[in-house]
């Protein structure tokens, strides 16, 4: 099993998504991105956009509308101006 | 003496009474929580953000630096929002918050600095008029649910201000929610960004950070930038519309309370999603009957 990336998803109102994935696909301002487990460290500005997240086969797909995404060693973050999951 | 007729109509009378502080109460104690939870739930994007910020600030240094983060370096103009409740009768809420930024206010005037005040709330602006005078430059009302609409507003403000020099440091004065009977009244220092002592800067095991996009548009004015919402600081205005009607359940008639609650129905507007539908609360606070009760039970 590979390992797994600690992602969390948070808008001004509340936590959408705390806990870990395999795998998150973001909008990012300069095009879109993937980031799997043990990313280099990288900070962009997001566009409006779906992130996918997927976790055990699954995919949960948020829009969001303005913020950032910032990838440390300890996992990915997202924080958006507004963030809902997809209907 | 009074008679058994006046009696019993006094017993009747007292039942009514406490049936509607009750429901009252049930409303007032259901909007609480309300309000607490969305305290409670924008917390963690007050943390994740300050960490945010944090990092990047202990990160940035030299010509290049984002001045919203590293400050224009200059110490002399200071900007002081204060940010306070709209209405009273919650104690020592806004006093306190009120006495800490008079307090900040002279201190800094002591020291010879150029101040310059935003309240946001009522009760924050009344009470600093008369200190601030014309240094008071824009008030704020928060409205009975603060939301990131009024933050959106004043952290345009003081992006204006800051872009075009009025002003280089910034101050936020608002009282941080630690519990339901507990706030403390809380002044921090939002531009430049404070490095929170004893916090280690993010170990990148050897990786360097990369900012997209880069030179222009960076990503760190973004945040910097979000750094100023009010409401990314512990939500200040949260706490406020939580505490300021604590005594909703006393059963008294607040005159200024009603005068707030004229509005039009609730139920003849339009839903939009993601938009502010608890104004329905109140509403049902004004018919204090059966319904009332059903509904608090509900929530």
């Amino acid at each position: 099993m590979a390992d797994k990336l600690h992602f969390s998803l948070v808008s001004p109102e509340r936590e959408l998504f705390s806990g870990l994935v395999d795998q998150v696909d973001a909008p990012g301002s300069e095009g879109d991105f993937g980031v799997l487990a043990h990313h280099a460290p990288f900070m962009t500005a997001l566009k409006e956009g779906q992130v996918r997240v997927y976790q055990d086969g699954k995919v949960t797909v948020y829009d969001v509308r303005g913020g950032f995404a910032d990838v440390t060693p300890e996992g990915l973050t997202i924080l958006a101006e507004h963030a809902a999951e997809a209907a | 003496m009074a008679s058994l007729k006046e009696m019993r109509n006094r017993i009747g009378s007292v039942k009514a009474t406490q049936k509607i502080t009750k429901a009252m109460q049930m409303v007032a104690a259901a909007k609480l929580r309300k309000a607490q939870d969305a305290a409670q739930n924008a917390r963690p994007y007050a943390q994740r953000m300050a960490a945010v910020i944090a990092n990047l600030a202990a990160g940035v240094s030299g010509e290049g630096a984002p001045k919203l983060l590293a400050g224009t370096g200059s110490d002399r103009r200071h900007l002081v929002v204060v940010a306070t409740s709209d209405r009273g009768l919650a104690g020592g809420f806004n006093s306190s918050i009120v006495r800490a930024a008079r307090e900040k206010i002279n201190a800094l005037s002591a020291e010879g600095k150029d101040v310059r005040v935003i309240t946001i709330g009522r009760k924050a602006r009344d009470q600093l008029r008369r200190l601030a005078g014309d240094r008071l430059v824009a008030t704020y009302e928060a409205g009975g649910n603060p939301s990131l609409v009024v933050a959106e507003e004043v952290s345009t403000k003081i992006q204006d201000m800051f872009e075009a020099g009025e002003v280089d440091v910034i101050h936020l004065v608002f009282s941080s929610f630690k519990s339901v009977v507990t706030q403390t009244p809380t002044t921090r220092q939002l531009v430049p960004a404070e490095v929170a002592s004893g916090q280690a800067p993010l170990d990148l095991k050897g990786a360097v950070y990369e900012y997209e996009p880069g030179e222009e548009g960076d990503p760190r004015d973004a945040a910097a930038a979000q750094c100023h919402h009010p409401a990314v600081l512990g939500h200040p205005g949260k706490p406020g519309r939580l505490l300021r009607r604590p005594d909703d359940g006393d059963g008294q008639r607040h005159p200024q309370r009603r005068r707030h609650d004229r509005q039009p129905h609730p139920a003849i507007q339009p839903f939009t999603p993601g938009a502010d539908h608890q104004g329905a609360d109140r509403d049902h606070l004004r018919r204090r009957s059966a319904v009332v009760t059903e509904r608090a039970r509900h929530v």
